[in-house]
This record gives structure tokens, C-alpha cells and sequence, in this order.
């Protein structure tokens, strides 16, 4: 549904706009070439528009302050008069009162045109065809849904234009320069002094080596070590909210929902902690958990065991939704797709598996590398995933053929890898970390857009959500690396908002939790629970067709024990089994008739006769036809 | 090198004072709003619950009747007066707003049949078992302005939309001049018994009446004869036009069922409406035209969506018996009714609504609620949330009977007509089962 949105422009008069015109109201300041200080305003008329159709312009300071005549006549006439003699002298009058060049009609007729990428970013696919429907009214009433659809999508991409940021950008000047050569400290000095600050180092030596996880709004940092410190902050203020040890292992960490909770999977058990460090439950249920993370729209913690098992537990009620033995040894790598809420697992066998706690087999299965599996990262779109093997290669995979669409060579293995918001990838190996851009375009090749060493062995990188920044978890402390264009420049407040109050973040959390996403949705669409499930529901409709003709087989079923729920229970008992017996006949049949109606229509050649082919029905006579072979 | 990092200033994303309100930036990309679908299922399963949580349609009941009440009737200007007439022959007045009686008068000897306001909304017209039209004038309600004397008894009665005539409904329909003692015209067709008058609201020289003979008639008070008659299987109670839709009527019918008859084509109706398990005894359009309410033998009000064959809503309580009548008042929100046991009942239309005044973020949550539910109502879940409804024991059983009676015999016509020769047993529509003929 791909609409045009572009118009053709009224013809401009004698190939150019006159150049003494003002076109628009900002651009009146130039007006005339008379004045330069002074400020156009737009004359009150009753349409804002002379009889040439051209919005007219006064210089402010000459503005003529118009009378209010009590009399309609008379206010009538006076209009007319500012209108047409603005106050002064001849050199007043307007060019195209004077006889001279006509400006040509409003350039800018109509509404805006819209940007036709904006257009493709709201495009929520192809409407349904009305020709289907039975009915006229059904068919309009689809019509009128569409139009809908259509115009929301053009509102919405008409509200860019209210986008006031930019996103940040690196480019080099000339041929000679690379982007990739552009170092921090070269960066730092050319940015502003809110951007300086953003690039820091904390050295930490004696706990490390420390993983981190930015919050979803990217406000807030937590560091942990493997040894047993951690540590919250809000990283753009430098603010510490809490610092503790656990006195041992951490495995892994992860933020809940908000700023206000966080879970760490230590040597042995799971815990959760406030933003004060107070350890508020510790779940036993989890044991020995190497990585976890958190979906935040069904309040999940999903997390991957020593052991092999995979489990979700539900935080909001604490409960565990699912717990599952993926027989394929630790699971130390682990990530959600951010789109869909499938968890993919990477393995020690070069295999990459997504799974989903409804299902208790993996969705998808795939050999990814023929090496062990590294680290793995999903796009935020959901379409592409980022695979890294102890091979030194990054494989680029698009989830929606399952075929890798890039590879990269790195020098060393990969110990974590990234994806940004705007689609860059960063790669942490050894002691360099390498952002690439243009990841998973298809047909393009990855650059190399940026590379930073620190002073030690790398332990994860991860980008700071809605920042152009990058954090970098290495055995002696945490960077945080400026990588300009890394970033979305515009978040939605009711959505994530770094700059939330808490009264803010109180009612956000009520919401999202009003708004939990029931965990049986997860699945490979997301969008599956608006669509209709064709097959059951061709199922439902024969089956109450069915029913009519079916006879119900007399069950004789008597209930051993009348005790359990008295007279009630008995018969409540029976009937059930009678409706059980019923479904079942009713199941049978139609798969019985499905299975005539295909054969008949494979009998009588091709897809085509399929939908037309009718059934005898069996008669009493049947019997003395001549049976075909 | 050309760099640009993103670095927000604070001022334009933090308010300036603590009485501002917050500025809250928007982004509409979906990639920033995932899980579109599934979070709207879950908000229009919320906002099925609430409905659910919320629906208490009962305002209360206006008591004081010493007798059954026949006859129900809403104010044409006035919202908040109601008048009611009852099996003793007693007329009340009442303010709504208040739930209170404000005039009372015992009107007829024997009971009140029916009633109709003036047009002008001044006066009341009563017709009463003993034979009399009475006019009363609201302002002094103690005796009579008027009082006919007709020939045979009545009883129904309905006033013209604008000028001083009205029609009343016994052995023949009768157009009376409000200043004439005698009827200047007088329809009959065969019928016995007129069960019901009304007049057309719009097309307004037209009325339609159903009569006992299970007969309902169309007259224009300008020609000499009637215009049409349709028979049906059964008798109607009660009609009523559509205030949106001129040409349509509704008649309440013995039969459990409501027709919709569309005036320039009586041969079938446009429109079953079945759900009630006793005879339906009267009828009235929401001022929409998109609903009407019905009034039972079966204890229960319904609400009917114009264009759905089944109600979407069902009113009862443990006191409410046989519910003789029933009115939609003019603003769409609530329903009078009127029942045996001496009470009348004021509902609300949609029972989970809130009352009272609306601030605009509550509107456009109560309007995106309604599109959610719209959206997804067709979801299993949510169907069975909104659509659940406790039925009292005895609805509840003759529901169960008469939908397994009416299983039975399609059981019975679908064997039949698996058994005979194609097309000699066809499917026959539930429409054209109704209307046995049409006269002109």
C-alpha cells in the first residue's frame, strides 16, 4: 500500500520565485530589501490572503494599527482599506500593486509532504482486500478501517517533524582521514563539555573483571565484578546509589523492570536487591546461574544455568513460569530478542537455539559457527542477530530466513558482542573493542566505523540506550566510550524516559504492570495475537456445521464414586465425558471429510478442482456400485 | 573530522516549575513500542473486566403504585418527568432526577391502558378501561380538562408529533380532533382488538397499530383506507418506529421474538431478534435509533443493538416481576421501567458507564476502552468476559429449553433434508418464517 504522497508543485511563475517576495512569514525580514531589522508581520485580513491569493506582508514596525469601527459597514470598508493601502507612501505599495512581476500562487499549497521513509517506518503492511466479504456494508466498513490505518500512518509520520534533536555522527573530511583512526581523546576535545563528561574511566582493580548493564531508559549503570562488588549509579550525574559485596561469585546481572530493582545470579542462587543494595528475595529455585536477562513487558527473568536448565520466573508474582533442561551444557550465553521476547541460547557446539517457555523444545535450531558460540546480540528491531565463535568470525544472521546475510573477521576471539539502537555493532575482544556500521544492510559490507584499546582484557561491551555511548566492562574497571551516531535521538516518554520524575517511574510501574503481557504470548510472531489462526478457526466453523449430522454415541458411563462433589459432581462427571466422546466424534469426522475432499481432488486432478469437488453422499445403495480401484 | 554526539539539554525535557505539567516527548517508531498487539490484548482484557467490574445498571425504584403499572410514558422535553399508569386507574407523575412523586391523580375506574403526551408537552392523554379519554393538564392535575366518552372501549392511545389530533386504538383505530368530541376518522380492518397505536414521528401523518388477530396495519390519518397489513404466526404487543430511520418499526411479539419491518416492503421482516424466553410485552427506541429496550412476561429487560439479532444486554432483579412496560429516555442514558409489582425501575443504558460529568482524558480513555473491546472482542477470552451475564434460575432453564427445542427441530430438518432429493427440503430462513401474509 505503498501511496504516493508526493505532489506535484504549482508551476512557478516565470521559472523562479521573484526574489523580493517573502514566501513565507520568517522569511519576511528580507521583505523588499528596504529594511533589514525590520520584522514581518502578517497583516490581519479576513482570509490572510490578498486577491492574488499571495499572504501579504507589512514591515512591523509599520504595521498599521487597525481601527474597530462599531459599525459593520464601516468595519467592513476599513478591512478593505488595510488591506489594500498599506499606510505610508507609494514606496509602501506592494509590487504587485504597482503593476510589477505577479508573485506566483502559494508555493506551499496543501498540506506538507510527507517523507516517504517516515512512510515506510509506519507502514503496517497491506490492508485487507474488502473483496471477500459478503456484504457491501461489511466491505465499506473494512474500507473505512483502512482509511483509518492510512491516515494514522501518515499523522505519524507527519510528527517527525517535531523531533527537535539530531543524532550525533562522525564522518571524516577527506579521503585521507578514517574514522576508524579517530581516537577518544582526539573525539573528547572536539565535543561539547556535556559530551566530555560522558567519556569517563573507573578504575577498579581489585574486583574485576566487571560486567555492566545500562537501564532500558539509559540513565542508570550497574557494575558488578566477578569477585563480589557491585555497584548502581546514575551515570550522567556521577551519582552513586548503592555499593556493596557480596562476598561471592557474581555471575551476572541484570536490572528489573525499573531503576529500583535489580537480580545478580551469584555462585549459587539468585538475588534481588533495591537501589539500596537490600537484598529483597533470594531465589533458590535458581541455581548456579551464569547469565539472565530481563523482559521487561512480561516481567520475566529469564536465566541460564551452570547446569543447562533455562528458566523464566515471573517477578511480579514471583512465580516460576517455566523451567527447562536445554541438554546442551552451561548456558553462559544467553540474550533476548528484544522484539519478540524468544530468548536465543548459544552453545558450546556452535549452535544457536531460541526458545520460548511455552514450548518445552527449542522454536529454532541452528549450527551458527562450527566453533563454540561466544556471544550473540539481537538488534533492536528483531531482525538481525549478531553471532560471535571462538573461530574469530561475526556472523550476521537475518532471523526472518535464518541466513547469515554478513560475516566479519576479527583478529581474536570475540568476548561480547553489541548491537546499538541506530543498528551499529561493537566487538569486544582481548583488549580491542571495534564498532562496524552498516550491519546486516543487505548486499553491503560492514565497516570498520571506530576502535578504542583499554588497558586490559575485555569482559562485555554494551551500548548506553538513547546516548552515543558505549560501556565497556574490562578485568580492571569499567570505560565508558563516546561513539557518535550510536545512539536514538528520540525516546517516547510514556515508553522509556531517561529524564523521568519519580512520581513518573511510580506511574509507569502501575501501568506496565496493569499491562503485563501474559507469558503464554510469547512466541516467534508478535504480532500473532491479532491475526486469525485460520486452520482452527476452518475447524470450528465445520465442526458447528457438523453438528447438526452427527450422531452421538449413547455412553453409558456411570461414575465409580458418587462421594466427590455429591449428586452434582456425579452428573457433572458424566456429562463431560459425554461431551468429551461428542468432540471427539465431531473431530473425526471433520478430519474424515478434509481427507475425502483432498483425495477426491487429487482423484480429479490438481489444485484446481479442490475447492469445487463434491461429496456423494453414501446411500443405502451405495453398496451395489462398482467400487473403483 | 565532522562530529556531532547527542547531548540534550535538560531544559527541554524537564518542566520549569513543579505546576507545570511534564513534558512528555513523543516517538511513534514501533521498533520503540514493542509488542503492539499483544499489550492492546491485554489492555482490552483489562478494560473487559473493568466493564464487567463496573456494571451495575440499577439506579433505583420508584415506589407508591397501589396496583400493577399498565402504562409508562417520558416527558417530551422535560428529561426528569415520567408518568405512570397503573391497574387501579391511578396516574402518577414523577421527577426522575429526584426518585420522587410529584403529582398523583386517580384517573379511570378499572385500569389505565394507556397514555400520550401532547405535543406540546402540556397536557396528558389517558385512556382508561372505563371507556373514557381523559386530557389532563400537568400544571393542575386534580380534575380533568376534557373528558370523552367513547363508544367502545379502548385501549391504546398516541398524539401526533405536531398537530392536535391524536389516535387511539380499541375495536378500530380512531383519529380524533383534540377539540371534537367525536372521532373525524376511523380505520378497521377486520381486526378486533387494537393492541397498539403509534405514530410516526417523522413521516408524521403516518401510524401503524397491531391488533389482536395478530395483524399489523399501517393507516395514513390522510386518506380514507388503510394503507397495508402484514399477518404474522403470532400476535404483537407493542410497536415502535425507529426515530433514525423513519420507514423501520419494531413489534414486540408474543412469540418470545422482535421483528423489524421495514414499512415499504411488510412481506418479511428485516430483522429476527430473539433472546427473551417468555413474550415480549413492549418496546421503545433509544433516541439513536441504534438500540431498543424490551419489557417481558419473562422478568427481564433487554437491550438490542438495531443490527445484531441477539441483545447485548440483560436487566433483572430478585423483586422485578412480569415487566409490563418499558421506555428509553430521550438522552440515551437510562431506562424506566415498569413492572407488576407496583414499581417502576430506573436502569441505567450501559451499565458500566460512568455518570455524571466526564473530564476529557476520562472521555478518551472511556472511547479508547470502547475501541479495544470492539478490537478484540472477538477474542475468546475477552468474548467470554464481556459476554458473561448472570441469568436468574428460571431464565436460565427455559433458555437452555427452548435453544434445545429449536436445536432439535434443525436437527430434525437438517436429517430430512440430507435424506431427500437436493433441494427438495430448502433452508428457509428465520426471517420468512414470521410474516404469513401480506395485504395491500
Amino acid at each position: 500500500m505503498e501511496e504516493s504522497t508526493k505532489r506535484q508543485r504549482p508551476p512557478r511563475a516565470n521559472g523562479k520565485f521573484p526574489a523580493k517576495q517573502p514566501a513565507r512569514y520568517f522569511d519576511a525580514p528580507s521583505f523588499h530589501g528596504k529594511k533589514s531589522a525590520a520584522i514581518g508581520i502578517k497583516k490581519r485580513t479576513i482570509s490572510g490572503k490578498t486577491f492574488d491569493g499571495m499572504t501579504d506582508f507589512v514591515p512591523l514596525d509599520e504595521a498599521e494599527p487597525v481601527k474597530e469601527v462599531a459599525s459593520s459597514h464601516n468595519n467592513k470598508t476599513s478591512r478593505k482599506r488595510a488591506r489594500n493601502q498599506p499606510v505610508d507612501a507609494e514606496e509602501d505599495v506592494l509590487p504587485s500593486l504597482r503593476g510589477e512581476e505577479r508573485p506566483p500562487e502559494d508555493p506551499f499549497e496543501g498540506p506538507a509532504d510527507i517523507p516517504q521513509a517516515a512512510m515506510r517506518k509506519f507502514n503496517r503492511g497491506k490492508g485487507l482486500d474488502p473483496k471477500g466479504l459478503r456484504t457491501h456494508f461489511h466491505q465499506k466498513l473494512l474500507k473505512q478501517r483502512d482509511q483509518k490505518v492510512q491516515f494514522s500512518r501518515k499523522q505519524a509520520a507527519r510528527s517527525e517533524i517535531l523531533h527537535t534533536e539530531r543524532s550525533g555522527f562522525l564522518e571524516a573530511e577527506d579521503a585521507l582521514e578514517d574514522t576508524a583512526r579517530i581516537t577518544q581523546k582526539a573525539l573528547v576535545k572536539s565535543v561539547d563539555l556535556q559530551s566530555q563528561a560522558k567519556h569517563f574511566d573507573l578504575q577498579l582493580r581489585e574486583f574485576g573483571p566487571y560486567g555492566f548493564q545500562y537501564t532500558r531508559n539509559g540513565r542508570f549503570l550497574m557494575l558488578f565484578g566477578r569477585a563480589g562488588h557491585i555497584a548502581t549509579m546514575d551515570w550522567l550525574t556521577k551519582k552513586l546509589m548503592c555499593e556493596f559485596h557480596t562476598q561471592e561469585t557474581v555471575n551476572c546481572g541484570a536490572w528489573l523492570h525499573q531503576e529500583t530493582m535489580f537480580a545478580t545470579g551469584q555462585k549459587q542462587w539468585v538475588s534481588i536487591y533495591d537501589n539500596r543494595g537490600i537484598e529483597l528475595h533470594c531465589i533458590k529455585k535458581m541455581y548456579q546461574v551464569l547469565a539472565m536477562d530481563f523482559l521487561p513487558y512480561h516481567f520475566l527473568l529469564a536465566t541460564g544455568s551452570e547446569q543447562g536448565y533455562l528458566s523464566w520466573l515471573d517477578t511480579s508474582v514471583g512465580q516460576m513460569i517455566a523451567q527447562v533442561n536445554t541438554k546442551s551444557g552451561r548456558l553462559s550465553v544467553l540474550k533476548k530478542n528484544p522484539s519478540n521476547a524468544v530468548i536465543h541460547l548459544g552453545h558450546s557446539n556452535g549452535t544457536v537455539s531460541l526458545w520460548s517457555p511455552n514450548v518445552p523444545e527449542p522454536l529454532v535450531k541452528f549450527l551458527s559457527h562450527h566453533t563454540a558460540i561466544r556471544a550473540l546480540d539481537i538488534d533492536t528491531s528483531g531482525r538481525y542477530m549478531a553471532t560471535a565463535g571462538q573461530d574469530r568470525r561475526v556472523k550476521i544472521w537475518d532471523l526472518r530466513k535464518y541466513q547469515t546475510v554478513q560475516e566479519l573477521n576479527v583478529h581474536a576471539s570475540p568476548s561480547s558482542i553489541a548491537f546499538s539502537q541506530s543498528g551499529l555493532l561493537a566487538v569486544g575482544m582481548d583488549r580491542q573493542v571495534q564498532v562496524f556500521k552498516d550491519v546486516g544492510d543487505s548486499g553491503g559490507e560492514a565497516k570498520l566505523y571506530m576502535n578504542h584499546f583499554v588497558k586490559s582484557g575485555l569482559r562485555q561491551v554494551g551500548f548506553c540506550p538513547f546516548e552515543d555511548i558505549l560501556g565497556c566492562g574490562y578485568s580492571e574497571g569499567f570505560t565508558s566510550l563516546l561513539i557518535p551516531g550510536s545512539g536514538e535521538a528520540h525516546f517516547d516518554a510514556f515508553e522509556t524516559n531517561p529524564f523521568q520524575t519519580k512520581r513518573q517511574r511510580q506511574e509507569m510501574e502501575v501501568h506496565s504492570l496493569l499491562e503485563k503481557i501474559p507469558a503464554e504470548l510469547i512466541g516467534l510472531d508478535a504480532a500473532q495475537i491479532g491475526q486469525v489462526h485460520e486452520a482452527s478457526l476452518q475447524e470450528t466453523l465445520e465442526g458447528k456445521a457438523r453438528t447438526l449430522f452427527v450422531n452421538v454415541p449413547k455412553v453409558t458411563f456411570t461414575p465409580k464414586y458418587k462421594a466427590l462433589g455429591g449428586a452434582a459432581g456425579w452428573t457433572k462427571r458424566k456429562v463431560n465425558v459425554k461431551e468429551e466422546k461428542k468432540r471427539e466424534q465431531i473431530k473425526k469426522a471433520v478430519a474424515e471429510r478434509k481427507k475425502l475432499i483432498e483425495t477426491l481432488a487429487d482423484e480429479e486432478g490438481g489444485e484446481d478442482a479442490k475447492g469445487e469437488v463434491k461429496i456423494r453422499p453414501k446411500s443405502v445403495f451405495s453398496r451395489f456400485e462398482t467400487k473403483s480401484t | 573530522m565532522k562530529v556531532k554526539v547527542l547531548s540534550r539539554n535538560p531544559d527541554d525535557y524537564l518542566r520549569e516549575t513543579k505546576r507545570d505539567i511534564p513534558k512528555i516527548p513523543r516517538n511513534y517508531d514501533p521498533v520503540q513500542h514493542p509488542f503492539e498487539a499483544a499489550r492492546e490484548y491485554v489492555r482490552a482484557m483489562n478494560s473487559a473486566k473493568l466493564d464487567r467490574l463496573f456494571a451495575k445498571p440499577f439506579i433505583g425504584s420508584l415506589g407508591g403504585h397501589r396496583d400493577g403499572v399498565q402504562s409508562l410514558l417520558c416527558h417530551p422535553r422535560s428529561l426528569s418527568t415520567v408518568a405512570s399508569g397503573s391497574y387501579d386507574g391511578e396516574i402518577r407523575i414523577w421527577n426522575l432526577a429526584e426518585q420522587k412523586c410529584i403529582r398523583t391523580v386517580q384517573a379511570h375506574r378499572g385500569m389505565v391502558r394507556s397514555m400520550c403526551f401532547g405535543s406540546s408537552g402540556s397536557h396528558v392523554f389517558s385512556v382508561g378501561d372505563d371507556q373514557n379519554i381523559k386530557q389532563w393538564n400537568l400544571d393542575d392535575f386534580h380534575e380533568p380538562v376534557n373528558t370523552i366518552l367513547s363508544k367502545s372501549s379502548l385501549l391504546s392511545i398516541d398524539h401526533h408529533f405536531d398537530e392536535a389530533k391524536f389516535a387511539t386504538g380499541g375495536d378500530a383505530v380512531e383519529i380524533w380532533d383534540e377539540a371534537r368530541s367525536h372521532p373525524i376518522r376511523s380505520f378497521s380492518w377486520g381486526a378486533d382488538s387494537i393492541q397498539a397505536v403509534r405514530f410516526n414521528r417523522v413521516e408524521t401523518n403516518v401510524l401503524a397499530s397491531c391488533a389482536a388477530d395478530r395483524s399489523i396495519v399501517l393507516h395514513d390519518i390522510r386518506l380514507a383506507d388503510s394503507l397495508r397489513k402484514v399477518v404474522l404466526t403470532m400476535k404483537s404487543n407493542s410497536l415502535c418506529w425507529n426515530p433514525m430511520e423513519a420507514f423501520i418499526f419494531t413489534v414486540a411479539n408474543e412469540d418470545y421474538k422482535c421483528y423489524s419491518f421495514d414499512m415499504r416492503n411488510l412481506s418479511s421482516p428485516v430483522m429476527v431478534y430473539m433472546d427473551h424466553v417468555s413474550a415480549v410485552l413492549d418496546l421503545d427506541y433509544s433516541p439513536t435509533g441504534k438500540e431498543f429496550v424490551t419489557a417481558s412476561y419473562d422478568k427481564t429487560i433487554r437491550i438490542f443493538p438495531v443490527d445484531k439479532g441477539r441483545s447485548r444486554e440483560i436487566y433483572h432483579t430478585k423483586r422485578m416481576q412480569r415487566v409490563t412496560t418499558v421506555k428509553y429516555s430521550r438522552d440515551d442514558k437510562y431506562i424506566v421501567s415498569g413492572s407488576d409489582e407496583m414499581n417502576l425501575r430506573l436502569w441505567k443504558a450501559h451499565a458500566s458507564e460512568k455518570l455524571g460529568y466526564l473530564g476529557p482524558r476520562e472521555q478518551s480513555a472511556a472511547r479508547y476502552n470502547e475501541k479495544l473491546k470492539d478490537k478484540f472482542g472477538h477474542h475468546p477470552q475477552v468474548k467470554r468476559i464481556l459476554r458473561h451475564r448472570h441469568l436468574p434460575k428460571h431464565v436460565y432453564n427455559a433458555k437452555k429449553q427452548n435453544e434445545e427445542s429449536r436445536f432439535s427441530k434443525k436437527r430434525k430438518e437438517a436429517n430430512r433434508r440430507a435424506h431427500s432429493k437436493p433441494g427438495a427440503v430448502p433452508h428457509v430462513p428465520e426471517r420468512s418464517k414470521v410474516a404469513i401474509k401480506e395485504q395491500e
